[in-house]
């Protein structure tokens, strides 16, 4: 057979941008694991393995050379995406529904890699969020209490078992507790947006640049994200007189805005791929988040606010694809 | 602010590999194999026959109609027939050529010597100059093989400002036009002053990339050195810098408009290496019987630019290059983007043939394979065509080119590869696309051939009947006549029998 042009050896590869995402996640889950224990690695283990597993299967199911896609990365990525988003010591089976309902569900059966319309991490989230409220809003506080070690924490997130010293007392999220307390939110580090979370939110920025400047994922996302949730939260502190919302700061660096902003929203397959597009799309989400965490019922809205905008993705590419080379 | 293309990609040109060695002639072949189709037009016809004589520069094959070119003898040779050969084409198949064996002791005589001063040459009225770069059978050289007279024609119907001679070597690995701007700037600056007045444009300008640091010095000295009204523009090396409509763009700031030409914004493209020809042609009086050939790439032992009669087989510039190395795995004709493979090297130098590539299978190592499309956005990025590739890519795959067509602008894809260079699931984008607009060719000249069909159908059923009608026609006439002449016939034997009953009375 006749070779023809191109011939170059490629140099970007989906394998690649995968194992970055995964490499710009480290700093955070280190941190992460430092301030609240082993929940959270306990937690990416068992997703992975699960997100593999049934990634194995679709991939099987659906006549696809498993060898060859399982090696992307992505069902990895998508596992860990949802699994930081989760409360760290979570019943093993809702990870495991969760990571089933994003990799099975929202990926697979809408056509695999690359088809699916919604953010496969976000959709295992929300449909946790919608069933299980109450074990979704149960986050360990750093404060006065014992992070469990490794042992315990196996016992809670396998056995069932609940911890005498965790029992009933984790129930407000950074933004729950920031939301309903009366006290204005001091501008240190550490008492900001709940402690500990301002240093992981550090960490998802640092990685998360580290992406735009690989160009693993495109710089206007986040950008626009982060400049539409600042403004808000200026505009927010100008009108309200809640005393919780009084620093601009506590919207950006808590509740995942910066996660949101780097991994969540730079997913490509659901994002608009215009560049005009996602200027449009980034500010919808930051837009959305702000409406559901200020108005809304949910104590944080970008899991909502991501799923919005993925539907409205396919029609902002339709509106801002660029005027071609010689077309008026 | 320097003038750069914006999207597109950097790339290695390899702009070293071929460029070491000066350019060299390959000698003189036995047998040259000149196809009769190696321009965009008509084929050209046959002037000889098999057995004759030809002599060097003498027309074997002339232009057909407007849009083609003719041939001329590469050397003294003897016909020796016109045959079905392997042509450089990408239907694979054989094409007409006109075969001719070199006489002993044939040579490649000498070719118009460099020029030192190209303002000193004379220059005809720009009519004579296009006559004689049309029975020069000149063509664009950089691959488009566009016959040039015919582009001069056009250029002098419409008014041309700007005169864009074009010396960046389109595609990685290609190097034939920095070796033509090292060795013979005179004559591409003789060329540029001959293409300028025939076009009457108010300036000229030569496009070059700045990754050959020694031809742009080279240049600026010459240029320096004449005086020449010749504005040279040193690009950053970006591809496709030198791809006509973005060239255009880069260096006037005008969009070409889509389905338009050049010169419906004022500019005209000329090769580099075309420009040289028509000095040949005007001022020497020499056709186009030879071209330089890049031939390069990591499958051939000395890659370097040659000068190679028309006709010559591939095999000898490779073997002149010092044959292919023991992993070279394949031939393509053009660059490492858009170049067409080769199934074999028994195929002749052509007019459009700016490069031969040996590739090895190192070049286009890919451990990954396909993958699905991540909707990255990356395609669209670099499209220099700001086209949206991956959406072309899904209503391909569905099937759906006529929206691709009617609102993604299809036709508009120059086809560069970008698109695949930078795609990270190592999707064949360009291929898809080639493919696409191949089959709404196909589509468009079956629909108009089937309204041809159908008119010639309805033309057909008019006419019967029209006849069928006229026929009635006459019927109805005769019968009326016929019912006419009884009545009156009736009549004239009523008042007969009237008159005599009458008389009767
Ligand atoms: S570069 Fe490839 S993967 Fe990315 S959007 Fe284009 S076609 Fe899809
Ligand atoms: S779509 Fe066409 S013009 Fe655009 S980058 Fe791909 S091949 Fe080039």
């Amino acid at each position: 057979m006749v070779r023809h042009a191109p011939v170059y050896a490629p140099d970007a590869a989906v394998s690649m941008t995968m194992r970055r995402v995964l490499l710009a996640l480290s700093p955070g889950i280190v941190v992460y694991t430092g301030f609240f224990g082993w929940g959270l690695p306990v937690q990416l283990a068992l997703a992975t393995v699960a997100a593999l597993g049934f990634e194995a299967v679709m991939l099987k199911l659906r006549g696809r050379p498993v060898a060859v896609h399982i090696g992307d990365y992505s069902a990895v990525v998508a596992a860990w995406l949802l699994v930081i988003c989760l409360p760290p010591l979570l019943p093993w089976w809702m990870t495991l529904l969760a990571v089933f309902f994003a990799v099975v569900i929202a990926k697979h059966l809408y056509g695999g890699l690359g088809y699916n319309p919604f953010n496969p991490a976000m959709v295992g989230y929300a449909v946790l969020l919608v069933s299980f409220p109450r074990e979704m809003t149960q986050w360990i506080p750093l404060e006065g209490y014992v992070i469990p070690g490794f042992g315990e924490t196996l016992a809670v997130i396998f056995g069932g078992s609940v911890v005498s010293h965790l029992d009933g007392l984790s129930t407000a999220t950074p933004l729950d507790h920031f939301k309903h307390s009366s006290s204005a939110a001091p501008a240190i580090m550490g008492t900001l947006a709940g402690k500990g979370w301002e240093w992981i939110s550090l960490c998802w920025l640092v990685g998360g640049l580290w992406l735009a400047y690989t160009r693993t994922l495109d710089w206007r996302i986040p950008l626009s994200l982060l400049l539409t949730v600042g403004l808000f939260a200026v505009g927010l502190a100008l009108g309200s007189n809640n005393p919780a919302w009084q620093n601009p700061l506590f919207h950006l660096l808590s509740g995942g805005t910066l996660f949101a902003a780097f991994f969540i929203a730079t997913d490509p397959v659901t994002a608009s791929t215009t560049q005009a597009g996602r200027w449009l799309y980034a500010a919808g989400i930051g837009l959305l988040a702000m409406v559901i965490r200020v108005w809304g019922g949910y104590p944080d809205g970008f899991a909502f606010a991501v799923l919005l905008m993925n539907l409205s993705a396919p029609m902002i590419d339709y509106l801002t694809s660029p005027r071609a080379y010689g077309h008026k | 602010m320097t003038a750069m293309l914006t999207s597109g990609i950097v790339v290695n040109g390899y702009r070293d590999m071929a460029t070491r060695l000066p350019v060299a002639r390959v000698p003189v072949c036995s047998e040259l194999v000149l196809p009769l189709q190696q321009h965009i037009g008509t084929p050209a016809e046959p002037v000889v026959g098999s057995g004759d004589r030809v002599v060097r520069g003498q027309l074997i094959a002339r232009a057909r109609g407007f849009v083609s070119a003719g041939l001329h003898a590469p050397v003294n040779a003897v016909v020796l027939g016109i045959e079905c050969r392997p042509v450089p084409h990408p239907s694979g198949l054989n094409g007409l050529c006109l075969v001719l064996a070199a006489e002993d002791g044939a040579d490649w005589g000498s070719a118009g010597p460099e020029v030192v001063d190209p303002n000193s040459i004379a220059i005809p009225e720009p009519d004579i100059i296009r006559m004689m770069v049309r029975q020069a059978g000149i063509v664009g050289l950089g691959g488009a093989t566009f016959p040039t007279s015919v582009k001069i024609k056009s250029g002098m119907s419409q008014p041309v400002d700007t005169l864009i001679i074009n010396g960046c070597d389109c595609e990685p690995w290609i190097s034939c036009d920095e070796m033509l701007l090292r060795e013979r700037p005179g004559q591409v600056l003789a060329g540029c002053h001959l293409l300028r007045q025939s076009l009457a444009a108010d300036r000229c300008v030569l496009a070059v990339e700045d990754d050959a640091p020694e031809m742009v010095a080279g240049l600026q000295q010459v240029i320096a050195d004449c005086n020449s009204p010749v504005r040279l523009e040193v690009l950053p090396a970006r591809y496709p810098s030198g791809s006509e409509k973005q060239l255009i763009h880069i260096i006037t700031g005008k969009e070409v408009p889509s389905q338009g030409l050049p010169v419906d914004v004022g500019a005209a493209v000329y090769n580099a290496g075309t420009a040289a020809a028509v000095y040949q042609a005007v001022v020497h009086e020499v056709p186009l019987i030879s071209r330089l050939v890049s031939v390069s790439g990591p499958g051939i032992g000395r890659p370097r630019v040659v000068e190679a009669l028309l006709g010559t087989p591939v095999s000898e510039l490779l073997r002149f290059c010092g044959g292919r190395t023991a992993d070279a795995n394949g031939l393509i004709m053009g660059g490492a983007m858009m170049g067409l493979g080769l199934a074999s090297d028994e195929i002749p130098v052509t007019k459009g043939m700016n490069s031969i590539l040996v590739t090895t299978p190192a070049m286009s190592q890919d451990a990954q394979g396909e993958m699905p499309c991540i909707r990255c956005g990356e395609c669209a990025r670099v499209c220099p065509a700001r086209l949206a590739p991956q959406q072309l890519l899904s209503l391909i795959r569905n099937g759906d080119l006529e929206q691709a067509q009617q609102r993604w602008a299809l036709e508009d894809c120059i086809e560069c590869g970008c698109c695949n260079a930078v795609c990270p699931s190592h999707i064949p984008l360009a291929g898809y696309y080639r493919y696409a607009k191949g089959e709404i060719r196909k589509q468009g000249k079956a629909r108009v051939k089937a309204q041809q069909a159908r008119q010639r159908y309805e033309f057909r059923m008019e006419r019967i009947e029209r006849a069928k009608r006229e026929r009635e026609e006459k019927l109805r006439k005769k019968k009326e006549a016929l019912q006419a002449a009884n009545k009156a016939r009736a009549r004239a034997a009523m008042a007969e029998e009237a008159r005599s009953f009458e008389d009767e009375m």
